[in-house]
């Protein structure tokens, strides 16, 4: 038996709001300790690891645990039935075929349960080795969403340079050039405007501004962003879900081809 | 990047650009040279050989374990930066040169995330994670592995939950004397590809030579098993105890003083020295004669311990007292995946202006095709690859041997029964299946030059079927104590061969299939002379076995799984039919004839 009980349904909406343009198929991994994923785009550059901690539910009942198949897609479809205040239940036997997600109204005056078929998924289930990251950025999600919206138009790859003084990201295409410069800034009134710069050495990538932008979708999740970069390596991306969970999104770097 | 060539000092330049004008002369100061002092490098050679190389090494050196790089490492002999997989989002159709600069390629993800076994989820119950680890045969009884392992957990910023049951494969191994020796050990006569995985594990399992130390040979066998040339696992081990004994588990920092450990010779110790400790040592190998030799123009046999010698005071004039480590390094790794024994990469060579052999074989080129003086010898050599020369192959020994898989059903699944083979001699202290040598090789047969130049592969059965019967029943009836009453069926499965550096085992596979005896212990007690155990098919990877033995037990298990199918089918059949098949099948027979057979 397998039983979760989420205050807001708004919170797994945006959960999957994160995560359904990314990544279409994907297991759920439903254990003591919690819900977790780990997803691949289609082309295999990104990956997407979520993490929802067993604290985070008002109730929590996992006596097995169980990998659910799930189509994002359809799990968004179900979730817009839900009222942003719905209490959020999410039930599944041992060995069903099916996921059942059940809505109560805060008043208790309505109540919706629906069944979503689960699947099979083959997925791959890469290892994340341990990296100290060399730069780690910390930033407004949603001015991180606003650099992204603004350099696609111009171009499709970003070059991100991380020094002491702040995080430049530039684009150029065949209209032109754009150059997005934030500087460090501690001295805010809101602790999650600030933007840190925490760095060993600096650290310039370049990645696919596709990517980058589908992960900003995770904007609603919460105020601040984490960008963590190390020289050949993949970026990592992370936004906390409140205190008990977080989306993390890895994605491959361009490497520059090598001349002939 | 290509890498660029060294700035040429001007007289060297112009002698490699204007080779047209100098040929007869260069060429003519090769054939008559006469002392050893021709081969010497001039200070101003050592010079550009020492710039050219290190400036070619920091750029193109191949990321390794060992060189204290993270993962990936590099797993081809290109030097290149690693190749982009996969698909490129840029759209490269574009046509401008500058467009094509703006698109880097896009590698994918897995490029740098090593896959897990796929059934592994996370959360999962611990033993059932702990079992399946054990299945996929990465030893997780290494208990120091999961410490270093949690300890490095502690220190990350961001403490992933991702990775809490990955084991510690795919991390930074921190560079060590100790490391660097246990490469060089592994990195003989074998390639860098093969190396890594085993390097990674046997960091896991034992991090320290006190940790090597204090493992059982067996352990220590049990992590080098595939890697071949077993003596060498035996030698480092030896040599872990030593160090721990008289230098308290530190390497020792000179060469001279690491000669004195057991399993270090010149090379491991100028390795150890010049990469670890920094000493200007040289160090000589298959790779760096070879490139000497193209450099110098040293026209000997490889095997010639004259070339050798030469060799060794080559390189130790050239070795770059600044950066003694990667100036070796460089050297081997040109000779690995530039200049290399077939095919170099003339073009790619950082060195090609101080090198003799490029410059003979374009002054050749111009010169009369195929001259030959009466020594014999092209008056020119053609081809860098003329040096140096080719050696006298050596004779491999034909050993034919007849190896018995015997299975019995265990309670989880079959059941093959291994003995130890002896702690000295080819493939010490390895488990194998029982063997029986049937022809030691040491007499050569005269068809056998024949059979092997037409690719044939020697049948062993000039060995008489009646003598390999008598010669495996003594082994397994009476030396291992093997009860022959509770023998069910035998048949010859086929023949595998392995081919080691010196000898070359043509195996004769054959299946005996035992009833199990209840009342029988995994060991045979006392009466057997050799060590002995059975072990579970499925478990074949956690016990660590050579590669000849898996080549045996693959044929093995492809006539279980026919031999399964037709019992099922002979069922349905009538006696008659399975009296047929038995009468096709000459190798098959029964309890019954072998009885027949040895009395």
């Amino acid at each position: 038996m397998y039983e979760a009980r989420l205050l807001q349904a708004s919170l797994l909406k945006k959960i999957i709001e994160a995560v359904r343009e990314l990544v279409t198929d994907a297991n759920l991994d439903c254990s003591e300790s919690g819900i977790s994923m780990q997803a691949m785009d289609s082309s295999h550059v990104s990956l997407c690891a979520l993490m929802i901690r067993s604290d985070g539910f008002q109730h929590y009942r996992c006596d097995r645990s169980l990998s659910l198949g799930l189509s994002t897609g359809s799990i968004s479809k179900i979730l817009k039935c839900a009222g942003n205040d719905d209490t959020v239940t999410l039930k599944a036997e041992d060995t069903a075929d099916a996921l059942t997600i059940m809505f109560e109204s805060p008043k208790q005056d309505r109540i919706s349960d629906f069944e979503l078929k689960l699947m099979d998924i083959d997925s791959e289930h890469l290892g994340i080795p341990k990296t100290e990251y060399n730069c780690i950025i910390q930033m407004p999600s949603a001015e991180f969403a606003r650099i992204m919206r603004d350099l696609q138009v111009i171009g499709d790859t970003c070059t991100i340079a991380c020094d002491k003084d702040g995080v430049n990201f530039s684009v150029s295409g065949d209209m032109g050039k754009g150059n997005i410069m934030v500087r460090n800034n501690t001295s805010v009134d809101k602790e999650e405007d600030k933007v840190t710069v925490t760095m060993e050495e600096p650290v310039t990538l370049k990645f696919a501004l596709r990517y980058l932008s589908l992960f900003a979708k995770a904007t609603p999740l919460g105020p601040t962003v984490t960008i963590s970069m190390t020289p050949d390596n993949p970026v990592v991306v992370e936004y906390p879900i409140d205190t008990f969970g977080y989306v993390r999104y890895y994605l491959a770097p361009k490497i520059d081809e090598a001349d002939e | 990047m290509m890498p660029r060539s060294p700035p040429k000092p001007l007289g060297a330049a112009s002698y490699f650009d204007d080779i047209e004008e100098l040929p007869a002369a260069f060429v003519r100061d090769y054939r008559q040279h006469q002392a050893v002092t021709y081969h010497a490098f001039t200070a101003e050679e050592v010079t550009m050989v020492r710039q050219g190389l290190l400036s070619w090494y920091d750029e193109t050196r191949r990321r390794l374990p060992w060189r204290g790089d993270p993962p990936p490492w590099t797993r081809t002999s290109t030097p290149a930066a690693s190749a982009a997989p996969g698909a490129a989002t840029g759209r490269k159709g574009k046509t401008s040169k500058s467009a094509k600069e703006e698109n880097p390629a896009q590698p994918r993800l897995t490029a740098f995330f090593g896959s897990k076994p796929k059934q592994q989820q996370q959360g999962q119950h611990p033993t059932e994670v702990a079992r399946k680890r054990r299945s996929t045969g990465i030893a997780s009884e290494s208990e120091l592995g999961l410490k270093q392992q949690r300890q490095q957990e502690g220190n990350d910023v961001l403490s992933l939950a991702v990775e809490e049951e990955q084991p510690s494969l795919l991390k930074r191994i921190p560079m060590s004397a100790y490391g660097t020796w246990v490469s060089e050990v592994m990195l003989q006569q074998t390639r860098v590809e093969t190396v890594i995985d085993y390097y990674v594990k046997w960091m896991t399992l034992f991090p320290t030579p006190n940790d090597l130390a204090a493992a059982s040979l067996e352990q220590v066998n049990k992590a080098w098993a595939g890697l071949g040339y077993y003596r060498r696992a035996k030698m480092l081990h030896e040599g872990a105890k030593k160090v721990v004994s008289d230098h308290s588990g530190c390497l020792p920092g000179t060469a001279k003083e690491l000669k004195d450990l057991p399993g270090i010779g010149p090379y491991t110790a100028g390795a150890v020295a010049s990469i670890a400790f920094g000493e200007c040592e040289p160090l000589v190998d298959g790779n760096v004669i070879r490139v000497l030799a193209r450099l110098r123009a040293i026209a000997s046999d490889p095997k010639n311990a004259g070339l050798n010698k030469l060799c060794w005071d080559l390189a130790g004039s050239i070795v770059d007292p600044g950066r003694p480590g990667d100036f070796n390094q460089a050297l081997m790794e040109l000779g690995a995946t530039v200049c290399t024994v077939k095919n170099p990469s003339c073009s790619a060579c950082p060195v090609r202006t101080s090198c003799f052999a490029k410059k003979l074989t374009s002054a050749g080129s111009k010169g009369p095709k195929h001259a030959v003086g009466e020594d014999g010898m092209a008056v020119v050599p053609t081809a860098v690859t003329d040096f140096p020369r080719k050696a006298a192959k050596t004779l491999v020994k034909d050993q034919a041997l007849s190896v018995s898989v015997v299975e019995r059903d265990g309670p989880a699944g079959p059941q093959v029964l291994l003995v130890k083979r002896p702690e000295t001699g080819l493939l010490a202290g390895q488990w194998e299946c029982p063997c029986v040598m049937l022809r030691d090789g040491s007499e050569p047969r005269s068809s056998d030059a024949g059979n092997r130049a037409r690719g044939t592969v020697v049948p062993s059965s000039d060995v008489p079927e009646k003598e390999r019967l008598r010669l495996v029943d003594a082994f397994l009836f009476c030396d291992l104590g093997l009860s022959e009453t509770l023998v069910r069926s035998r048949a010859s499965v086929g023949t595998a061969t392995h081919v080691f550096s010196h000898l070359r085992h043509t195996m004769q596979v054959e299946r005996i299939e035992i009833a199990s005896d209840p009342g029988m212990d995994d060991k045979f007690g006392t009466t057997s002379s050799r060590e002995n155990r059975w072990v579970d098919v499925s478990d074949m990877g956690g016990v660590g076995i050579t590669t000849g033995m898996k080549k045996v037990l693959a044929l093995a298990s492809k006539a279980r799984a026919s031999s399964s199918r037709s019992t099922s089918g002979a069922k349905k059949g009538t006696k008659r039919d399975a009296k047929r098949k038995l009468d096709e099948e000459p190798n098959q027979r029964t309890t019954k004839q072998t009885k027949g057979a040895t009395k």
